[in-house]
């Protein structure tokens, strides 16, 4: 009985199709393309509440984890281009992965589009506390004088932090050898027991063990300094040149998504951004809040695809 | 001192309303998963796990730990009242346990066997508070050679401790090993036995297998068995025990905890292996064995102190090394992996409230148990009265719903139809499951160190007997793959085993 | 009564462990070996492979000297039943939603049994589907359709 009642309700609505003037009109899908709990899962959540309460319409946050990414990002590439379905994406799932991978079910430049960035974490250089190097100067001579030992770690291969490292590598011309963990935290573990030399990892991850001692950063690779950790130089500023790396998390979605609809979430999400309780709640994340214009991210999104493309290819790191 | 403290910091946050209410849930889900046939805690876990996403990390471990530690106290009730083990920890139980229901001294067999497990649960957490924490030292000078060495332990130990054949115990494990494989290999990022299926990348999932080999294997051999299913319910005179057993129980328990704390914290332990090992060992000691069989009280006491004890002292390698000792332990710490805790030496300096949160609400849960269960009894038992043919449905749908439930994705249920049918065929052919699991889970642990240590080394290898805490661990596995092999140990593993 | 050598679990183990040995080996060939001081993808695999295949090999040959135990009969009407209903459920879930996937599953499970009740099946099956609706999707939130998506 109760189900005949939901068939007939349902029937009647579909006398209704949504028109663009009048979005949103029925509820959002937000699709995480990693485990739940994660990072992206939190900002997702975020996206969710703050434009559900704006928009008075309801969003929904849909978990669907899997081949690094790529299960979730592939969902909404071909979800139908009218709004409803988004995703969260990162630099990791949506601007590495097209070149890290040899199949992809997607095609990231034709198939999705960035609608809005949401928030940048930077990436820090850490060594253990007894380790010789004290800075990236030292690292890099210790580095040059014997080829090939100096070990460092990172959360996966072909990872952003992988990808991070080779760059230092190849503008400091030196041979690292890459020891690769599953997931940052094992990883770290090694690095501060001092069985693996350096370490390239997220900024949120560190924060606590720097300020505990149990790490030394060396180095943070966005241009400007890190807030949580004002006295970590740059990369830049340690001398290694043309060095800009984040990891960045923003909402996407299929490519031909209307204009007016993805300005409207594009102009939404950055008046969220603006909130002054944003800026709080992710700097406790470690990280920051990132407006973007809607044509901007456009550009930004093919930019990244090509930068990290560039640099997979230089790694040689594949999955296939 | 510290450690009070601590165990204040943990109190108050187990005590809270909500925690409490928790650990109550927890607890009394175990006990019906315990008792219900075809469910063991590792099935039950699996399913109840999505729930735990949407709850905060403590609680969601102090529900999933109830679970666990509960099942062993309902699996007891089912074993003494109808000689049917609500899992494989309680097949030992059953022996004397219904032995003296039949005799119509199932009250005591139930009391004895609830005081027995209070008691183990009291001494364990009182052995994980005092030994997790300097444990957490050792835990930072285990490299990847350190963790190598000690999954072979494990492996070895899951061979040599799995019943009946031991070649068919090895075939599992190994055949484990190569299905813990299936996936995107950390070294190289190569995808491998993934047949091009893009979710496969991850592996298979833990859910799906243990769903597959330990429910619905089970739930079709339960239906090929008998017509009907007669469950002889023993009527219940008196709880509790006389002078006499109790006295007869007191040294059974208390070495039974012993055995059970050990045996839980080695990878490849477990509640399992504690409860027989318990029974041989009281068997051995006693001063007139044939009691044993028909009766004996120590058979129950000891085995069932002893897999409370080791349920609950296997959260510590998961706590203290990242490690999980067994499967049930496994999936409780992929619950909070996906929470964004990382199991590990760092969880009890990083997350204190986490950590001795957990350890008080084993206290108060096994006071929960204690006190809930002795009076329940009835209600568990008119619950037995379900017709299977009305509970296995329920139990199959909740068990996809459980697998689509970890990622949404139906591709894991899928997967549970795989496993069911590779369990069946195990069955069957009388392979055990259990030691599948492990090798599944220790596996692709145990080749990521290894390569991990040589690439370190920089392809010595070497490195395995250089590092003091690698080497007496290999020469533990070597010992006991002799031991093992050994005619003399053979012949008393049949004795044990054919009971 | 000698078992019939056919028949023995033991030589039916052996089949199956050296099938699975020699399947597991030859995709094992496929990915880069590498040496045992530096280990490619493919060397753990094919070692476990080879032994796998060399425990079938054994149980085979066990079989020939002491045959053991004979299979039992089986019932295939339980095996279709409970993993077609899971199959079944897999299935349904994206098109026709959680109600009709959970009460299909439920029915054909019933079926397994060893009773053929047709209404109490049928009437099980509503109350399940029922029940986990409820259970799942409203108070815990599964992110899952309750009815068929086509309606949407």
């Amino acid at each position: 009985m109760k189900r005949v009642m939901l068939a007939v309700a349902m029937m009647l609505g579909l006398g209704t199709i949504p028109a663009h003037a009048a979005y949103p009109e029925k509820a959002i899908k937000i699709v995480v393309p990693y485990a739940a709990g994660g990072t992206a899962d939190i900002f997702a959540r975020f996206v969710a509440e703050r434009l559900g309460t704006k928009w008075k319409n309801e969003f929904i946050v849909e978990v669907r984890a899997g081949a690094g990414g790529n299960i979730g990002s592939d969902y909404v590439a071909k979800a139908a281009p009218d709004g409803y379905t988004l995703l969260l994406g990162t630099s990791g799932s949506n601007a590495v992965n097209p070149t890290l991978y040899k199949t992809m079910p997607y095609k990231a430049e034709k198939d999705l589009v960035l609608v809005a960035l949401v928030a940048e974490t930077a990436n820090v250089l850490v060594t253990g506390p007894n380790h010789p190097g004290n800075s990236i100067e030292e690292l890099v001579a210790l580095a040059r004088s014997k080829p090939g030992k100096v070990t460092y770690a990172s959360s996966g291969n072909g990872s952003v932090l992988h990808l991070s490292s080779v760059l230092l590598a190849n503008k400091k011309n030196v041979q690292i050898l890459h020891v690769p963990y599953k997931g940052t935290a094992p990883a770290l573990i090694d690095v501060i027991a001092g069985r693996v030399d350096f370490m390239i990892a997220n900024g949120p991850s560190v924060v606590g063990d720097i300020k505990g001692k149990k790490l030394k950063a060396l180095a943070a690779t966005t241009s400007k300094r890190v807030a949580a950790l004002p006295d970590v130089p740059t990369m830049m500023e340690a001398g290694v040149e043309g060095y800009d790396l984040s990891s960045w998390f923003g909402v996407l979605a299929p490519a031909r998504i209307p204009d007016e609809v993805r300005l409207k979430l594009n102009a939404a999400i950055r008046e969220v951004l603006a909130e002054p309780t944003t800026r709080e709640r992710f700097l406790a994340l470690g990280a920051e809040p990132v407006p973007m214009d809607a044509e901007t991210a456009r550009q930004f999104f093919l930019s990244e695809l090509k930068k990290w493309g560039d640099l997979v290819r230089a790694s040689g790191a594949q999955v296939d | 001192m510290e450690l009070i403290d601590h165990l204040i910091l943990g109190f108050t946050v187990a005590l809270s309303p909500q925690n409490l209410l928790y650990c109550f849930l927890g607890v009394t889900v175990g006990t019906l998963i315990g008792v219900l046939p075809g469910i063991g805690p590792l099935a039950g876990v699996a399913m109840l796990l999505p729930l735990t996403y949407v709850l905060a990390p403590t609680s969601a471990v102090i529900m999933l730990a109830g679970i666990f530690y509960g099942a062993q106290y309902g699996g007891s009730i089912t074993s003494i009242l109808v000689n049917m083990p609500g899992d494989a920890s309680a097949v030992v139980t059953c022996i004397d346990g219904h032995a003296m229901a039949r005799q119509g001294r199932a009250g005591p067999a139930l009391a004895i066997s609830a005081i027995g497990s209070f008691f183990a649960g009291c001494v364990a957490t009182l052995a994980i508070m005092l030994l997790a924490p300097p444990l957490t030292t050792v835990a930072l000078r285990f490299g990847p050679a350190e963790y190598f060495a000690l999954m072979t332990v494990g492996l070895v130990m899951a061979i040599s401790l799995a019943q009946g054949d031991q070649l068919k115990g090895c075939a599992m494990v190994v055949l484990g090993l190569v299905l813990g494989i299936t996936g995107t290999d950390v070294q190289t990022g190569t995808l491998r036995y993934t047949f091009g299926i893009a979710k496969l990348g991850d592996g298979i999932d833990l859910v799906s297998v243990a769903i597959g080999l330990f429910g619905l294997s089970h739930i079709i051999l339960n239906l090929e068995g008998a017509t009907r299913r007669h469950l002889e319910l023993a009527k219940i005179k008196s709880l509790m025990p006389s002078r006499e057993e109790f006295s007869a129980s007191a040294r059974p328990i208390v070495r039974g905890t012993i055995l059970g704390s050990i045996l839980g914290v080695l990878p490849g332990g477990g509640a399992v292996l504690s409860s027989f090992a318990s029974y041989t060992l009281e068997k051995r000691l006693a001063r007139d064995p044939s009691r044993f069989g028909n009766g004996a009280i120590e058979g129950v006491a000891g085995p069932e102190s002893a897999n409370n004890a080791a349920s609950q002292t296997s959260l510590v390698p998961l706590m203290t090394l990242g490690i999980p000792p067994n499967p049930v332990i496994a999936l409780i710490g992929g619950a909070l992996i996906v929470q964004g805790v990382i199991p590990g030496p760092e969880i009890i300096s990083k997350q204190p409230d986490l950590f001795w949160g957990i350890v008080a609400s084993m206290w108060i849960g096994n006071i929960m148990l204690l006190i809930l269960n002795l009076p329940l009894v009835g209600i568990w038992v008119s619950l037995l009265r379900i017709p299977y043919q009305m509970l296995f449905p329920a139990i199959i749908l909740f068990s996809c719903i459980g697998a689509y439930s970890v990622d949404n994705s139906t591709f894991a249920v899928w997967l549970c139809v795989v496993f069911g049918l590779l369990g069946y065929v195990l069955l069957k052919l009388e392979f055990e499951p259990g030691p599948l699991l492990l090798g599944f889970i220790l596996g692709p642990m145990m080749e990521e160190n290894l390569r991990r240590a040589m690439l370190l080394s920089h392809g010595d290898a070497t490195v395995f007997v250089r590092e003091p805490i690698s080497l007496v661990l290999l020469l533990i596995a070597l010992g006991l793959v002799i031991v093992m092999a050994l005619p003399k140990a053979r012949d008393k593993r049949k004795e044990v085993f054919s009971e | 009564m000698r078992t019939v050598l056919v028949r023995s679990k033991e030589l039916w183990s052996g089949v199956l462990f050296v099938t699975i040995g020699v399947v597991v080996v030859s995709m094992a060939l496929k990915y880069p070996t590498g040496t045992p001081s530096r280990m490619g993808p493919g060397f753990f695999p094919l070692v476990l492979g080879c032994i796998l295949a060399l425990l079938g090999l054994i149980f085979l040959a066990r079989a020939g000297v002491r045959p053991g135990n004979s299979l039992s009969g089986w019932n295939p009407i339980a095996l279709v039943c409970v993993l077609g209903s899971v199959a079944l459920f897999a299935a349904l879930l994206e098109p026709l939603g959680l109600a009709m996937a959970a009460f299909v599953s439920v029915v054909l499970a019933c079926a397994a049994g060893h009773e053929r009740r047709w209404g109490q099946a049928l009437a099980l099956g509503v109350g399940l589907a029922l029940f986990v609706v409820v259970l799942f999707v409203m108070l815990l939130k599964l992110q899952v359709g309750i009815v068929p998506s086509l309606w949407n």
